[in-house]
């Protein structure tokens, strides 16, 4: 799908504290009321992990190889985990309940498995995937939309539900292999992440990159040879998309993350880094080992005090410089 | 050999580090011989049972140390998380000494160290002419909140003798001693509390006795200011509804950075909330009013008087600083390292950038780091202890009797001396600060909703315990509940969980602090030795957090009832 131009988002992976203030961030501003309580059109999930929505990456949807849709289902209300209610009132006001509890037994929730990931200690791995829709540029969802509802605009590239052609028949939602379309049943009508449109409009990132503590996002244009985007996704070659294979083309990319070595039976340390490569690899795809030793060889450059633009960029010394919006 | 010079230039001195010498017939050997002596106690080969730590590692880390061009070494609150911190803490301060780091080249930091503000100290302490009194945290907490049973109640005196060098009976003949000296201030008994910022009941150790003791002693009155129902604020006669973050205008600043944030009035204040300095100078204009009334004077403490009938005027300046916003503006527009900005800029930009006056121990230069004592190491000023120098030996009498003259190594208490087999770690909230928020729906959905423990995969496997299981953790002074989320990233003989949850969160209310037993560090309580004395956030005695150990089980369905369903 061709567009004028192409916005994007870099995360460095490197660098998520896994802190959740981009969730809470995208919550506040678009989803915290009218039957929108259970999406996180921004999520932040512990990898190895289930993810959110549960499992959602053994769900199908995206293409095959010869570029159909895949079939894909739908995840239940317990796969994105129900937003459970407290009794503020009746356990700190009136002491009518004895304490202070969710309205039903939380079982499943977005961020479950926090912090579980693999391995035993201490060699037990695990790191931050912070995700939203890729607005990519062949999006699985509107190639499922029978209505014509679904559209990238010429002007960026975001990927849009046009909320009144949608009638809520939810072939993106199981089209979107990333299960970034979610359903309202208030409304019966489906919804998703619009990249901030209305602020990048007025030249503002999106909330949840203008938030992030850990000052891992950049967001710029893909044509933009002076931008952020290029330098790390063209140029060195650090960022890559999630599931390449799943044919979308997303316009999310991610620097993957180092790890520690491994410890030996002794408490020695050895040649193996905590997370396995194969690993890494079925989730951002060939990229990675070469990424990896960039990274590497630039970051020992800029601790030897030799300078390294890459470095430079990672850091993010400035917003001005993280986010081009023009 | 000798200056009257009060600085650490040794001039053509070449002072011996090595050697046996004898001074007026008396034999004397160096510090440095001493603690070599002592370090070599510790080889990597012989900690490695005790750290898990391989030889290699540890080699590794000090080459790693002793390799960089500059190496800090950031102690953050480290001395109050177990017995033996102290000595860690000294250990650090010796290794970057023989690694030649300091100054320029790194050094020993913390995130204690503050900036130099003049003027909010003026109206902190009232110009210092009517100082509050101060007392060593830790000692009030664990004296006046009764923790001590709860110590006796936990530990097995003999083996924590064994672990820690010191038994409860000598800890406490130490504490007393402490305060019969006068090295650590301690007032006693509390009458009434007007408390602000601080969630008191739910982060002290041993949580429902202290807040019982707190509360017979403060029987008459206790006013709690809050911007929420926090645990604490639950047990006062009137909680004073406090304006939030970007309510009220506020400066925030810290060492860590050199910037000090500029906090507006974006929204008015929800209902009759009102920032706490107004709360304060409408209490005071009350309270002096009715002094006044009751022809209440000038009350005699110890060197200086408490004034109630003018506590109003002095409190605002006479009058000047009435509000929040008076008083950051006084604070802004009056302080030398702010240079001269108004508040209206300061607001518009949202922070200020602090000039050379912030530095304390020496300037705050532009564009370099703020380097840990660079006035000493550069410009030779004596550091602020007894010999001028870094010490590294201490002949206090408390020192000598624990064998603790020159940094040397402890074992913690932990499990072994006590017989609960869990190590306990309570880190900070998981995405949060303290109890801040701790009980908000948005983030409670983004964890498992209600208080959670983490557990190794294998040992809940040994104990029949499943991921989401409500389990029961138990020691000598009690139990409480808790989710079982699994965690391989811990030792299969570890717990850990966030210490921040709400006592009102548990099942029962029945918070992880009841049971929760803390230690004080007995060298910590020494005072009359130099600079080891009780200097507020410098040198004072604090509660231990990560001493509790615990064992677990799987709850039973009629422990954890609703008790209204039985
Ligand atoms: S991530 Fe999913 S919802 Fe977003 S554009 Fe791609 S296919 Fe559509
Ligand atoms: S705000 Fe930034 S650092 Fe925090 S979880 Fe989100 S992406 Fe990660």
């Amino acid at each position: 799908m061709t567009v004028k131009r192409q916005l994007s988002m870099v995360l460095d992976l490197n660098k998520c504290i896994g802190c959740q203030t981009c969730t809470t961030a995208c919550k506040l501003m678009w989803t915290n009321r009218n039957g929108r309580e259970f999406m996180y059109w921004n999520n932040v999930e512990t990898q190895p992990g289930k993810g959110y929505p549960r499992d959602y990456q053994n769900m199908g949807g995206g293409f095959d190889e010869a570029g159909a849709l895949r079939a894909g289902r739908q995840p239940s209300q317990e796969d994105y985990g129900i937003p459970w209610e407290y009794n503020y009132e009746e356990a700190l006001m009136t002491g009518t309940d004895p304490w202070l509890r969710p309205n039903v037994k939380p079982t499943w929730g977005a961020n479950w498995d926090e912090d579980q990931g693999e391995g035993d200690y201490p060699n037990s791995y695990y790191f931050y995937l912070p995700r939203l829709c890729n607005h990519c540029a062949n999006p699985g969802c509107l190639a499922a939309c029978s209505r014509n509802a679904i559209y990238k605009r010429q002007e960026d590239g975001i990927v849009l539900i046009d909320q009144e052609r949608c009638r809520g028949y939810r072939y993106c939602v199981n089209a979107c292999p990333y299960k970034k379309v979610y359903f309202n049943e208030q409304i019966s009508k489906s919804e998703k992440c619009i990249f901030c449109y209305p602020r990048i409009e007025k030249g503002l990132p999106t909330a949840c990159a203008q938030q992030c503590v850990g000052r891992i996002r950049w967001i710029g244009y893909r044509d933009d040879t002076e931008g952020p985007i290029h330098m790390l996704v063209e140029k060195y070659k650090v960022a890559l998309p999630l599931h390449p294979e799943w044919g979308t083309q997303p316009n999310v990319f991610y620097v993957p993350p180092l790890s520690p070595p491994k410890y030996g039976p002794d408490g020695e340390m050895l040649d193996e880094s905590r997370i396995p490569l194969e690993y890494l690899e079925s989730l951002f795809g060939d990229g990675v080992a070469a990424a990896l030793d960039t990274i590497r060889t630039e970051r020992q450059a800029k601790a030897d005090g030799k300078g390294s633009e890459l470095m430079d960029t990672l850091i993010g010394y400035n917003h001005a410089e993280m986010f081009k919006l023009s | 050999m000798g200056s009257d010079d009060k600085d650490l230039k040794l001039g053509s001195v070449d002072p011996a580090l090595e050697g046996r010498f004898e001074v007026n017939g008396i034999k004397v050997t160096t510090v440095f011989e001493q603690v070599k002596k002592e370090a070599a106690k510790y080889t990597p080969e012989k900690t490695q049972k005790q750290t898990g730590l391989h030889p290699d590692v540890v080699r590794q880390e000090a080459r790693h140390i002793a390799n960089a061009r500059k190496a800090i070494i950031m102690l953050g609150y480290i001395t109050s998380s177990y017995s033996n911190c102290l000595y860690t803490a000294w250990a650090y301060a010796l290794t970057l000494a023989l690694t030649g780091h300091g100054g320029r080249t790194g050094g020993l930091d913390t995130s204690w160290v503050v900036w130099n503000h003049p003027k909010w100290t003026e109206l902190s302490t009232f110009g210092g002419k009517k100082s509050a009194r101060y007392e060593a945290g830790g000692l009030g907490e664990v004296l006046r909140g009764g923790m001590m049973e709860g110590i006796r109640n936990h530990f097995d005196n003999k083996k924590l003798k064994e672990r820690v060098g010191f038994d409860i009976d000598e800890m406490e003949e130490m504490i007393q001693e402490s305060i019969d000296e006068g090295w650590m201030p301690y007032y006693g008994e509390i009458k009434g509390m007007i408390a602000v910022a601080d969630n008191t009941f739910r982060r002290n150790k041993m949580a429902e006795k202290y807040r019982e003791e707190h509360l017979r002693q403060a029987s008459e009155l206790y006013v709690n200011v809050n911007v929420r129902m926090d645990s604490t604020a639950e047990w006062a006669d009137y909680v004073l509804p406090a304006a939030s973050h970007y309510e009220a205008w506020d400066l925030r600043t810290q060492g860590y950075h050199r910037f000090c944030n500029v906090f507006t009035e974006s929204v008015p204040p929800v209902g009759e909330s009102k920032p706490d300095w107004d709360i304060m100078a409408l209490l005071t204009k009350k309270i002096q009013e009715r002094a006044i009334a009751r022809g209440i004077g000038p009350i005699q403490d110890g060197d200086v008087t408490r004034d109630l009938h003018t506590i109003h005027d002095d409190y605002t300046n006479n009058g000047q600083l009435m509000t929040a916003l008076d008083a950051t503006r006084y604070i802004v527009e009056n302080s030398p390292e702010f240079g001269g900005v108004t508040l209206e800029d300061a607001a518009e930009r949202g922070f200020i950038v602090l000039n050379e006056h912030a530095g304390t121990n020496q300037p705050l230069q532009k564009d370099q780091p703020y380097n840990p004592f660079t006035a000493q190491t550069d410009g030779k000023k004596p550091y602020e202890t007894l010999t001028g120098r870094i010490t590294f030996y201490v002949d206090h009498p408390r020192f000598v009797k624990l064998k603790s003259t020159v940094p040397t190594a402890r074992l913690y208490a932990g499990p072994e001396a006590s017989n609960y087999p869990l190590h306990f770690y309570s880190p900070h909230t998981r995405w949060g600060i303290h109890s801040n928020w701790r009980s908000n729906k948005y983030m409670l959905r983004l964890q498992r909703g209600e208080p959670n423990i983490y557990i190794n995969p294998k040992l809940a496997e040994q104990r029949g315990i499943k991921d989401g299981d409500r389990v029961r953790l138990f020691n000598g002074n009690g139990a409480f509940f808790a989710q079982a989320k699994l965690y391989p990233s811990i030792p299969a003989d570890s717990i850990m969980m966030e210490h921040g949850w709400e006592p009102h969160q548990y099942i029962h209310r029945r918070p992880m602090n009841n049971s929760h037993v803390t230690l004080l560090q007995p060298l910590e309580l020494v005072g009359g030795w130099g600079h080891l004395k009780f200097i507020y956030a410098k040198w004072n005695a604090n509660q231990v957090i990560h001493e509790s150990s615990y064992d677990i089980a799987l709850a039973k369905p009629e422990e954890i009832a609703d008790p209204r369903t039985i």
